[in-house]
């Protein structure tokens, strides 16, 4: 893998069928630069979800998957690449927040760390579990107690503790799927700040509920309605000049 | 609600609760007679009985557990919808089966099988162990333990099951998105499913308890303790069913009956902890 | 690969749990059937052999198993049903939950118990003596809370789908219970099943209302009949090999009855 190309993934042709319905279609030539962050956004329904979940090869281990085309990871096929090995690069971030609840703060992110084989011993484990949670602007919140069970927590904390928990796995790139939609204001403006800032370090590929989100927080952004790739390119210009009718009227919030 | 349909359901409902408290009560009644005149030599007397109960269903549930455990992961892992249903309804239908017809066929079936081989196997290698030390006999507290294993594993595995498939998606979703494999998978969703499990596991335990027939058949009805799984020994359901039809005098019947309200606190004890336990599990 | 290995984990607690409840069934047929063939429909009219000779046939028992679970069934079904439909509509009352409670509880009540419990009460308190009467309030006691829990689980459906259409066409109270009780039907009819496959397998709680020899055929309701189990049990401690031919002839039969109540229950359950 060569994470020195300017794009970290590129879609060439994607094409996905669920249970015989086409979702996404013919979506070509996506490109996702480098340490931005990248919205997708779009009316409910246009397969927004789904062409995240193509990304990190989550989408094939539902049954009636079907997915025809070539997506590029640093390069490679996607598809050529062990899954796991990609899911460990390639982050993701749901909707609703979904810490394990019975778990501690502590252990959320350990688990994932153990599991992997990333360390085995005590002092490591700590030390990775405070940077995730440094990096994920938790740290200062929890730190005082750490194991206190998850549950404990707000929404938009559990919501970047499990943004803890991808980052402890140190991804190229994070998935977030409408990461704010179910959480309070405060709490959702938190995690846009958050996002701006691991832009530096990582990519962020962001499926967006509401293009106001979109237009604070990205730097790229991409239109999809209806399975198809309407337009995508630098925020600034999609927003102010779009190529498309389309992606004006969804901007101007006159569609779903 | 209206006058009429209101009085008809109450005398339903005061029918049902003035049967269970006549039942409760005629078993309290029954066991004052013998509870006052023996006191505690009365449960000294029955020790044998009350040793058997604990032994066979612990060692039971010892084996059930793991079992229906993985019986449930199974199912709601592995099995794709079609096919999932004819296994759940094979598993209900063993839940539901006589268990006389348990008990027989462990008798005659099972009990000499397994006494010319594994317990043969047991006795002569491992025969130095207090637990195997004795010759197998026709039956046995490892045998009454391995036939009411098979009969409460399905209920348990159904409880376990019920709460484990109905985990949202999105947990799996999420451990895979950390990189991880099913067996990660499956390791959080048992997680989560700790109190069912342990509900489970309390009920199955109370129903094993209780369990007649299919114990008497197989446990060898030797009214005495011994530390060996090998040997006979009796069971308190079991002790009642042999013994109560040939109780003629006032202070054995009410003897048997005090037996019984042991039986009979010990497992609604357990039924109480475990409704506790899957009440408070539904996150 | 770890997940391999679970995988052939869970594999095996299946067939591990699996493989012996199909050796029973082979056993069932192996040597239940030539028994029931060599007698023929004797078989199911004929009365018990005597010990050492012969197979004869359980007609009595089969007879008398009919007649102890329809009696439960005519005691069980009035409770139960009120009991289920008064729980459902008054549910946020302190009656109901405790009148649920205590079904929920009663269902795991020790069978044995209830028999001597029973045999105290009504046999020997209220002089009704040893016979498939008594027997049948047995039965019929813990066949009550089987069929309440599953009727109020259906019931309450059917209230969510149907009890505010009920009430704002003007309907009465009884008028409102009975189209919750039609609609919900099939699963009234459910527990009943499920009540029903629970009790003809019962042993315990007959060993000590019912009688335990098993000559006599019906002739009136207090006749000291008894059930197929009972049979069994006793056959099985017996030393007489023909009476053990007998015990796994009977052991087929009950089995069958209650595999056929079994999947009468799911289909009523499929209908919906």
């Amino acid at each position: 893998m060569s994470d020195s190309l300017p794009f970290v993934f590129e879609i060439v042709a994607l094409n996905v069928w669920i249970n015989n319905r086409h979702i996404l279609k013919d979506i070509r030539d996506l490109r996702i630069p480098r340490n931005s962050v990248f919205a997708i956004m779009g009316p409910s329904g246009s397969g927004k979800s789904t062409l995240l979940k193509v990304l990190n090869r989550l989408l094939e281990l539902r049954e009636g998957v079907k997915i025809e085309g070539e997506v590029k990871f640093n390069g490679e096929n996607i598809f050529n690449i062990d899954p796991i090995r990609l899911r460990r690069k390639v982050g993701m971030v749901f909707q609703q927040p979904n810490p394990f609840y019975n778990m501690s703060i502590y252990d959320n992110i350990a688990y994932a760390v153990k599991a992997n084989g990333i360390a085995k011993r005590k002092e490591e484990i700590d030390e990775i579990v405070k940077q995730s949670l440094i990096r994920a602007n938790l740290y200062e919140e929890v730190k005082d107690n750490l194991k206190r069970q998850a549950s404990s927590l707000s929404g938009g904390e559990q919501q970047r503790l499990v943004i803890a928990r991808a980052l402890a796995l140190k991804p190229e790139v994070l998935l977030m799927d409408e990461p704010t939609s179910q959480i309070d204001v405060v709490g959702a403006r938190k995690i846009e700040e958050l996002i701006i800032e691991l832009k530096k370090e990582i990519t962020i590929i962001l499926v967006s509920h509401n293009p106001q989100q979109a237009a604070r927080v990205s730097d790229y952004v991409s239109l999809l309605y209806d399975g198809k790739l309407i337009e995508w390119g630098p925020s600034q210009r999609v927003f102010t000049y779009p190529k498309s009718e389309l992606t004006e009227k969804y901007v101007a919030g006159s569609m779903g | 609600m209206q006058k009429r349909i209101l009085i008809a359901t109450l005398i339903g409902v005061m029918a049902m609760i003035s049967l269970v408290f006549s039942l409760v009560g005629s078993l309290v009644y029954s066991s004052i007679p013998s509870i006052l005149a023996l006191k505690s030599t009365l449960f000294l007397y029955y020790l044998p009985a009350i040793y058997g109960s604990l032994v066979v269903s612990i060692v039971a549930i010892l084996l059930a557990m793991p079992l229906a455990t993985g019986v449930a992961i199974f199912i709601s892992e592995y099995l794709p919808r079609k096919i999932r249903s004819i296994f759940i309804s094979i598993n209900d239908l063993m839940a539901s089966f006589p268990t006389i017809i348990y008990g027989y066929w462990g008798l005659y079936e099972l009990g000499p099988f397994l006494n010319s081989t594994l317990f043969k196997a047991l006795n002569t290698y491992l025969g130095f162990i207090p637990l195997f030390s004795t010759q197998p006999s026709t039956g046995s507290y490892l045998l009454a333990s391995i036939v009411l294993s098979i009969m409460i594993s399905p209920f348990a595995s159904s409880l376990i099951r019920e709460v484990y498939s109905k985990i949202p998606y999105i947990v799996d979703e999420s451990v895979y998105a950390l990189g991880l494999g099913r067996w990660e998978v499956i390791r959080i969703k048992l997680l989560y499913s700790r109190r069912a499990i342990l509900g489970g596991m309390t009920l199955a335990f109370g129903r094993g308890l209780g369990e007649t027939v299919a114990v008497d058949l197989t446990v060898g009805g030797a009214f005495s303790i011994s530390s060996s799984l090998l040997s006979p020994g009796i069971t308190i359901p079991a002790l009642i069913a042999n013994q109560f039809g040939s109780a003629f005098t006032q202070l054995e019947i009410s003897s048997l009956f005090a037996l019984a309200l042991l039986l009979f606190i010990i497992g609604v004890s357990f039924t109480l902890i475990a409704k506790l336990l899957i009440l408070r599990g539904e996150r | 690969m770890k997940s391999k290995v679970i995988f052939v984990l869970t594999l095996a607690c299946l067939l591990f749990l699996f493989f012996p409840f199909s050796w029973i069934l082979f056993d069932l047929i192996v040597k239940g059937l030539p028994v029931i063939l060599s007698s023929g429909i004797n078989f199911f009219t004929g009365i018990p052999p005597i010990p050492g000779d012969g197979i004869g046939g359980i007609g009595t028992v089969i007879e008398g198993s009919l007649f102890i679970v329809s009696i439960a069934t005519l005691i069980s079904i009035p409770i139960s049903l009120l009991t289920s439909i008064y729980i459902v509509m008054n549910e946020g009352k302190k009656l109901s939950r405790i009148s649920r409670f205590l079904v929920e509880t009663v269902l795991e009540f020790p069978t044995i118990i209830v028999g001597i419990s029973v045999f105290m009460i009504f046999a020997v308190g209220l002089g009704l003596g040893l016979n498939g009467l008594t027997g049948a309030i047995a039965l019929g006691i813990i066949m009550i809370p089987y069929s309440t829990v599953q009727t109020v689980e259906n019931l309450r459906q059917a209230k969510e789908q149907y009890l505010e259409v009920g009430y704002s066409l003007g309907l009465t109270d009884s008028r409102v219970v009975r189209l919750l009780i039609s609609e919900g039907r099939e699963g009234v009819t459910t527990g009943i099943l499920i009540g029903l496959a629970k009790i003809f397998g019962e042993t315990a709680p007959l060993l000590f209302t019912t009688v335990t020899s098993f000559n006599i055929y019906l002739r009136s309701i207090n006749s000291p009949v008894s059930g197929i189990p009972v049979l069994i049990f006793n056959y099985a401690f017996s030393p007489y090999d023909n009476w053990h031919d007998v015990a796994w002839g009977a052991s087929l039969v009950l089995a069958l009855i209650v595999l056929l109540l079994f999947i009468l229950t799911r289909v009523t359950t499929r209908r919906r």
